[in-house]
């Protein structure tokens, strides 16, 4: 399952990202790495970005980059 | 040392507050605001610490030096120039937000390895505080080996004098022990035919090699190496594999590794909600939050129009007085008649719109700084990907309101170059705050000021209308211009949202007053010259004929009657046209270039306001009225569509190296103008009105 199959409020846990490259490295640059937690926060309406906590922060991301973003449910 | 002139550089994410802290150090008003990507070039200042000058790089701010983006890659750039010796500032001031403590500590130790001392200074301390995130600050300097870790709190103004005294110290320590992070052997011995390569052929230190070996491993290309033997990346890279390195994940993977072993968790619990989501849950409401902003946008434009006509008012009276005055105590002749008809009259007409763009100002300021406009970037992406724009175009375009310069500027930060041209070509078709003189002084005089719809001002949804047709034009165009523009467009957008914050009315106002005075000195030197040069042009040759005007005669009018022919179809008479003509440099200017030429045909009675003289033009010939309000409407979408900034198409050849796209925009806009005012006009007529 990737971070689009979680419902507002659902936490889960990175486990691989499988975009091209570059989208690869600036996600984990920027924190994305296996074994962090995520949040989904918000779906913007009309298939817009997501809007997810990781780390202490918010970011938002296009759900066609949010598909790359292979995670499991917290247990 | 008598010349120990010291340099230091700020380093950060995006939104660590980097550019408030150099404004801070340095006491200019770089524009600060809360929304990343801000900084989209180098900025230098100078500041004095303790007892010696220094001066501060101000640099992008950026997750990590593999560039992602144009601001982005300015950074990696320098950072490559300091490796090779170039420009090496004495000290690297990394700002991190103490909120997001791993993530953003992941840059410092890329600029580590470069040998600076580098002194963390650890932002945001006053939101650390409310959120109860403690950080030993002894214990995490020990553990990353930096030279020290400063908590501050840029906003507020806390910890800078403990912050420049480190920075002091730091000049002084000429010994730097290059920390290295652990990492494990076998990674090393995968990469160490590269490591070596970077120490053999550029001479760089064990640290720095072996971190750019890394990189280069993990996929980073630069054209400011160029690596010979593409075989020897590869073998690396299959050896990483081997043990089990994929090597796209390379780099972040050992240095969060490390960061996680070094850096004390401070991590808010994953499911509790911070103050900015709650307020997110009505401000980016699936459909309240798009109403929200339409209303936000609606709100200004009708404040714009309402609460600067007082200080309008006052400054046209004002202006009228001291040309009077001076006209009064000056004895009669040619200094005079410049002075007052040319200076005062020209510049003082533009003048008298500063408050309008004041207020346009103030607004756009608060809701950058607020943390807003990153909101409305998520809100609007999917509507703009429909035309061929991006999440982050909406900024530029919003700014465009204010002034097209910044905007193209602000463009850098959108990582696509398809959509950032995109964005840059349909820029200057959003009604900059040069247009609002002219938007105001037609609907001034020839818009009646009745309501309609027992709510709403005629002039100020005539005003709206404006902006309205500009920004849908631009939106339109967008769509044909990505149509157009073959280049692959990179489909991905991620942006990190910044907490809201009560904006900062000392920044709000300096920003204000900054902007406020550029426009002053800027427009004002081109409007003060160009009305000096038209008086000229206006007033001569003189002729003694009688009751007939100097003006009709002059070279001003003969230039404008050359060009009449081509716009009489669209309702402009002479004067318009050498109006047309001066603002070619700068849109505003037609409305000093009108005031100049009323003003010397008025000759010797005092000095006129522009919109009364206007109201009472005649044509000579058939005494008709010049300006009817079907001619100001015409004007108006000559404005809002006519290519008349050559400061704009001069950044666009920087931004986009050629010039062909500021070609192309001169004459798509060119084109719409001419069309658009014809329409307009001609229409009118067929309809009936005048």
């Amino acid at each position: 399952m990737t971070i689009l199959d979680l419902a507002p409020s659902q936490v889960g846990q990175i486990i691989s990202l499988d975009g091209n490259p570059d989208f690869n490295s600036r996600m984990m640059e920027m924190g994305f790495c296996s074994g962090i937690e995520i949040r989904m926060i918000q779906k913007m309406p009309l298939n817009g970005p997501v809007k997810v906590r990781i780390r202490n922060g918010i970011v938002a991301l296009r759900q066609s980059d949010a598909s790359h973003i292979s995670i499991r449910l917290n247990a | 040392m008598p010349d120990s002139k010291h340099s230091i550089a700020l380093v950060g994410n995006p939104n660590s507050g980097k550019t408030a802290l150099f404004n801070i150090l340095t006491g200019l008003n770089q524009k600060v605001t809360n929304y990343p990507g801000v900084t989209v070039e180098r900025n230098t200042g100078g500041a004095r610490l303790e007892n010696s000058h220094v001066e501060v790089l101000d640099l992008p701010g950026t997750y990590s030096l593999v560039p992602e983006s144009q601001d982005e890659a300015i950074v990696t750039e320098e950072f490559m120039n300091w490796a090779k010796d170039e420009n090496k500032p004495d000290c690297i001031v990394s700002v991190v937000d103490a909120t997001n403590l791993k993530r953003n500590l992941y840059l410092t130790t890329q600029f580590q390895d470069l040998g600076i001392p580098v002194v963390v200074a650890l932002n945001m301390m006053d939101l650390a505080r409310e959120k109860s995130i403690h950080i030993d600050c002894e214990k995490l300097k020990e553990n990353l080996g930096v030279f020290s870790v400063i908590p501050v709190s840029a906003r507020l103004g806390e910890g800078m004098e403990i912050l420049k005294r480190s920075i002091s110290k730091a000049f002084e320590s000429k010994e730097v022990v290059p920390y290295q992070f652990p990492i494990p052997e076998p990674v090393q011995n995968a990469i160490l035919p590269l490591q070596n390569w970077y120490r053999t052929h550029h001479q760089y230190s064990e640290n720095l090699s072996r971190s750019l070996a890394i990189r280069t491993a993990t996929g980073w290309n630069t054209n400011s190496i160029a690596f010979p033997d593409h075989s020897q990346i590869d073998e690396s890279r299959i050896e990483l594999n081997k043990i089990g390195f994929p090597f796209e994940s390379l780099e972040p993977t050992l240095r969060y590794h490390y960061l996680d072993q070094v850096v004390p968790d401070t991590d808010i619990p994953i499911d509790q909600k911070s103050r900015s989501e709650q307020t997110d849950k009505i401000l980016t409401h699936a459909w309240g939050g798009p109403l929200i902003f339409l209303g936000i946008l609606t709100f200004i434009f009708q404040a714009i129009f309402s609460w600067a006509a007082l200080p309008m008012d006052l400054l046209d009276g004002g202006i009228a007085t001291i040309g009077n005055w001076v006209s009064a105590r000056l004895p009669d002749g040619l200094f005079r008649d410049l002075l007052v008809e040319g200076i005062v009259g020209g510049a003082g007409a533009i003048l008298v719109f500063l408050p309008q763009i004041l207020i346009l100002i103030f607004f756009l300021t608060l809701l950058e700084d607020s943390g807003y406009m990153a909101r409305v970037s998520i809100m609007m992406d999917k509507a703009m990907t429909k035309v061929g724009l991006h999440g982050r175009s909406v900024l530029p375009l919003i700014s465009g309101y204010a002034c097209a310069i910044p905007a193209v500027m602000s463009t850098r930060t959108i990582d696509s170059w398809k959509e950032r041209l995109v964005t840059i070509l349909v820029l200057p078709l959003m009604s900059c705050s040069a247009r609002l003189p002219v938007y105001a002084l037609m609907i001034g005089a020839f818009i009646p000021n009745t309501t309609v719809f027992g709510y709403f001002g005629l002039q100020g949804l005539t005003m709206v209308f404006m902006y309205f047709l500009g920004t849908i034009t631009a939106l339109i165009l967008s769509l044909v211009f990505s149509r157009w523009i073959k280049t692959e467009r990179k489909n991905s957008f991620i942006m990190e949202l910044p907490p809201y914050r009560v904006p900062l009315m000392r920044f709000v106002f300096q920003q204000v007053y900054s902007r406020g005075k550029l426009f002053v000195t800027d427009a004002g030197k081109i409007i003060m010259a160009i009305s000096i040069v038209l008086w000229f042009l206006a007033s001569f040759p003189k002729v003694d004929s009688g009751d007939q005007h100097t003006i009709h005669t002059s070279y001003a009018a003969k230039i404008g009657k050359t060009i009449e022919p081509v716009i009489a179809p669209l309702g402009f008479d002479w004067k318009i046209g050498l109006g047309l003509v001066t603002s070619f440099a700068a849109r505003e200017v037609v409305v000093s270039t009108l005031a100049t030429i009323y003003n010397v045909e008025n000759g010797e009675e005092d000095i006129v306001s522009l919109s009364a003289a206007m109201k009472n033009d005649k044509d000579p010939i058939t005494g008709e009225n010049i300006f009817t309000p079907l001619v100001a409407l015409s004007l108006m979408v000559f404005y809002v569509y006519a290519a008349q900034c050559m400061a704009t198409f001069a950044i666009v050849k920087r931004e986009t190296n050629t010039w062909k796209w500021p070609l192309i925009m001169i004459v798509y806009m060119t084109s719409l103008a001419y069309f658009g005012s014809l329409i307009v006009y001609q229409g009118g007529l067929m309809l009936g009105f005048s």
